[in-house]
């Protein structure tokens, strides 16, 4: 596939206009799950959305996947450690300060975990089906 | 003969469910101490990240597993698509 006949300055400029928009809105969601709706999870689905555009203007220009992989793993062995801390051994009862930091380190982590994780996924697929229109 | 068995053991199953009556223990017991014990004011993520920690957990550990079983199975196709090609 030619990669000048994808490229799109229009889809481009409107891109990054538009990143900003979501880093915030994403953030907002992570951020506020303690108190509103939202949390980890449905904030980090909505920040994988900057590459799935970044994908739609560079469909060949993406590097650092397999660090990302690792950083989602990296990711998962944190959740579990500092959900094992505070709630199963019991450190919330011991430090209560704990607590508070407990509730936005886990949906921050959560929702770091979930953008790695989505972003691997959809450039796996999306690099599978991109190679079969060659 | 499966399918009958399985229809079966699932119609029994729901009508099990459907007749069971729920006790507002759980519901009352949330409302009156979640923002005592969790320190959130949202109980759906103080369930999900306190009462229910487990869920959450595995949930994160399904995640990794899917990722890593995306990648493996997207390079072994990659790897006999090229077999296939020098076939």
């Amino acid at each position: 596939m030619n990669d000048g006949a994808r490229h799109s300055e229009i889809l481009e400029d409107i891109l990054q206009f538009i990143y900003p928009l979501i880093i915030l809105f994403g953030m907002y969601v992570v951020f506020t799950g303690v108190s509103q709706p939202g949390g980890g999870f449905q904030g980090g689905a909505i920040v994988v959305a900057i590459f799935m555009c970044r994908y739609l203007v560079y469909p060949d220009e993406m590097r650092g996947l397999e660090a990302i992989g690792k950083l989602d793993k990296i990711i998962l062995i944190f959740v579990l450690a500092l959900a094992s801390l505070v709630i199963l051994i019991g450190f919330r009862e011991v430090f209560p300060f704990m607590n508070k930091i407990y509730n936005m380190a886990i949906g921050i982590l959560i929702g770091i975990k979930v953008t790695s994780g989505l972003t691997v996924i959809f450039y796996t697929f999306a690099d599978i089906e991109g190679g079969d229109e060659d | 003969m499966i399918c009958i068995v399985v229809i079966c053991v699932t119609v029994l199953l729901l009508t099990n469910i459907f007749d069971e009556e729920m006790t507002p223990s759980a519901y009352e017991y949330y409302i009156k101490n979640v923002v005592m014990e969790a320190q959130m004011s949202n109980a759906v993520t103080a369930i999900y990240l306190r009462y229910r920690i487990f869920d959450t957990l595995f949930e994160a550990l399904l995640l990794a597993v899917a990722v890593s079983a995306v990648v493996y199975f997207a390079a072994a196709w990659e790897k006999g698509k090229e077999e296939h090609t020098d076939e």
